[in-house]
């Protein structure tokens, strides 16, 4: 009767709990599939969840967690006439007086985007995304640099003819070759690179595939015309890789390239601030500010890094809810199943629950073993739940490019939730059991 | 036989014990005030007409079972007001039954049967299987240990059905209509196996029978009549 002689019992009790998977096998598995598929939403919700929210603190982490970026918003002509007068654009003002307003800032970036045309390197002729930046834009969008040099302040005073490029740019245009002293061609002028930007890690990854098949575009076609190549990266400039970028000193690319200036003088202007949590109380500063400078017109658009979080969650939120329902479904299905299955189950051996009880089972006993054999049931689905959720959560990773990562959480909660609907849908069955009349169920045969 | 049974502990005293059952609007009345002592080591038949009341009796006997009204107390205890989880200990270990159609268990295997009653005492598996095996020995089945009961003959059923009566060494056995499903042969073996048990282990056992040659096979033979007993069978022999 002491609970080490119990422990004893245990693995008998256990064993046996797997009665029915062996009495009737077919029964009891095709009962289970509500199980399995709540199951298997739980796990392919959580697995996708972990996956994306990996991903977006990678991408945050390589934009800079400390960062605030504020962008140019593209200005309609029929809007232009109604605000020229108030506001110029995002421009260097406007980086002076951040630097001079806003105090616990780290440093200030800035920079300017064109698309031009590239000529003497060994690709065949196409268009590239040149940057003009500031100094310390290299900090505020975390960039490292994989070989050479970065932009020293003195290349930016003395707008040196000198460029960073990045890496996938230096692998296709230098196949096996060291970059670093190459001269580049743009427009009229050239350029000697200097340095090689580093791959991105997670980001480069994620960019992979579009950005192979827009390169491979643009291998085949010179001419991608400018304006689709600005709807595609539009919203998206700081998520965005340098991987086939050119990054000149700003001032060299205002000397040397003079390109027709548009609305906007600077195309993003990037705010370092000392920790994360500082990023969105320096947002809030940033758009008092800015919108006061720009007489209180939104041609520009702020976003903060925590921010970028939230976003990415609301739109993964929509997609628990569904599959929160689905699951929720599946596990009530299931549950009545079970609940089912067991009352089955019971009718079909009163006899034995008398002979029990003859024998010495307690009421409690006899409820005991019709739960545990409830569980055993739920455990079963539940492991093939967890099976399910990871194909399915991979499928969906494949197919959707969705990113996925394997949540140990997520087995854990499954487990958790077949254990409470072995529970909750086997204790009425099981108490039903242990109320039986021992003498009725002995005659009744 | 011969001697007295003065000092012989009473293992079943019933007194006035009536039971009824609520059929509907009306009470039926089943049993009428049994009055009953049963000494250890006796060998009792109780007969009597289907409806008498002989199974609700043996109901009661082996604490499935309440009386409506009486005491009854078993091996001098009185278990008329013993909770639900006490009386099944009580059956579990002070009783043990055998059945008509057997009662076996068709998923476990024969000595996992005999287990059983073990395990509801908490007795550890090493323990219960070694008494499993030596009860299994004892009714001659000791080449059947892993069979399924499906593939044993009635009487061999039988057999392992006393064996797992057995287990927790009861003192005392009840036994409705034991060899009414079983062919003479096999209802001879166990009735020479149940002669056997009561000489070796000093067992009271208590049978249900129809048939007269057991009746008059047994020390006393008790005829139940309309839920009272007629005949207590202490008239033959030296009881006082
Ligand atoms: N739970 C019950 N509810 C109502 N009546 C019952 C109940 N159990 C038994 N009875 C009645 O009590 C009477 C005696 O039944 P019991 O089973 O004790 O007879 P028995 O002597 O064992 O008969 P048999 O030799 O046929 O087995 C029967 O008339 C039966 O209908
Ligand atoms: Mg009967």
């Amino acid at each position: 009767m002491s609970s080490s002689l119990f422990s004893g019992q245990t693995l008998t009790l256990l064993r046996r709990s797997f009665v029915q998977f062996y009495s009737n096998p077919l029964r009891t598995l095709l009962t289970l599939l509500g199980v399995v598929f709540g199951v298997g939403a739980v796990v392919a919700m959580m697995s996708i969840g972990e996956g994306a929210q990996r991903q977006i603190l990678e991408r945050i982490e390589a934009m800079g967690a400390t960062s605030v970026h504020i962008e140019s918003r593209p200005v309609t002509d029929a809007e232009l006439t109604s605000i020229i007068n108030d506001t110029v654009g995002l421009s260097r003002d406007d980086v002076r007086a951040i630097e001079h307003t806003l105090p616990n800032i780290k440093s200030v970036g800035y920079r300017v985007k064109h698309t031009l045309g590239v000529t003497d390197i060994s690709m065949p002729a196409h268009e590239v995304q040149v940057y003009g930046v500031s100094e310390s834009i290299f900090k505020a969008h975390a960039l490292k640099l994989k070989e050479g040099d970065t932009l020293h302040h003195l290349h930016h005073r003395q707008g040196q003819r000198v460029a960073v490029i990045g890496s996938r740019l230096a692998q296709n245009a230098f196949p096996g070759q060291n970059p670093l002293g190459k001269v580049i061609r743009l427009d009229y002028s050239y350029f000697t690179i200097i340095g090689v930007l580093e791959d991105r890690g997670m980001n480069a990854v994620k960019d992979e595939a579009t950005d192979e098949t827009k390169n491979k575009k643009n291998k085949k076609s010179k001419s991608l015309s400018g304006n689709e190549e600005e709807e595609q990266d539009s919203g998206s400039s700081i998520t965005k890789d340098y991987q086939d970028a050119i990054l000149l000193p700003f001032s060299t690319l205002e000397a040397e390239l003079a390109p027709a200036r548009t609305y906007h003088e600077l195309d993003m202007i990037s705010v370092e601030v000392n920790t994360t949590a500082e990023t969105l109380e320096a947002k809030n500063q940033l758009m008092l500010l800015l919108s006061k400078l720009h007489g209180e017109h939104q041609d520009f658009e702020i976003i903060a890094p925590e921010e970028l979080l939230r976003q990415r969650q609301e739109t993964q939120s929509v997609f628990n809810a569904v599959l929160i329902a689905i699951a929720a479904i599946s596990l009530l299905v299931g549950g009545i199943g079970v609940m089912n299955i067991m009352l089955a189950n019971i009718m079909e051996r009163v006899s034995e629950i008398g002979l029990r009880r003859a024998i010495g089972a307690k009421k409690s006993d006899i409820r005991n073993q019709f739960l545990l054999e409830s569980i055993s049931i739920c455990f079963v689905g539940g492991v093939l739940g967890v099976l399910l959720g990871l194909l399915a959560s991979f499928l969906v990773s494949y197919f959707g490019d969705l990113p996925m990562a394997f949540a140990w959480e997520s087995t854990a909660l499954a487990f958790g939730i077949s254990l409470l609907v072995g529970v909750t849908f086997g204790l009425m069955p099981a108490v039903r059991a242990a109320n039986i009349d021992p003498i009725d169920a002995l005659r009744g045969e | 036989m011969s001697h007295t049974n003065t000092e012989r502990e009473c293992v079943i005293s019933m007194r006035d014990i009536t039971r009824s059952f609520q059929a509907g609007e009306v009470s039926v009345q089943v049993l009428k005030g049994v009055n009953l002592d049963v000494f250890a080591g006796e060998y009792v038949a109780i007969m009597g007409r289907s409806g008498a009341g002989k199974s609700t009796l043996m109901n009661i006997l082996g604490c499935l079972d309440r009386p409506t009204s009486g005491t009854y107390l078993l091996e001098g205890h009185d278990i008329s007001k013993l909770k639900d989880d006490r009386l099944s200990t009580v059956r579990g270990k002070a009783i043990g039954f055998v059945f008509q159609s057997f009662h076996l268990l068709k998923d476990l295997n024969v000595r996992e049967n005999v287990e059983l009653p073990m395990e509801y005492q908490g007795v550890n598996p090493v323990e219960r299987k070694e008494r499993a095996e030596e009860l299994l020995i004892r009714v001659g089945l000791e080449h059947r240990l892993m069979h399924r009961p499906k593939k044993l003959s009635g009487g061999e059923r039988q057999r392992v059905a006393i064996a797992r009566a057995l287990a927790n060494r009861p003192r005392i056995l009840l036994a409705d209509e034991p060899t009414g499903n079983l062919d003479s042969s096999a209802r001879q073996s166990i009735l020479d196996l149940f002669d056997e048990l009561i000489e070796e282990e000093n067992l009271t056992l208590v049978m249900v029978t129809h048939d007269e040659l057991i009746g008059e096979l047994a020390q006393r033979k008790i005829i139940v009549s309309d839920g009272r007993i007629l005949d207590n069978g202490r008239k033959k022999g030296g009881t006082p």
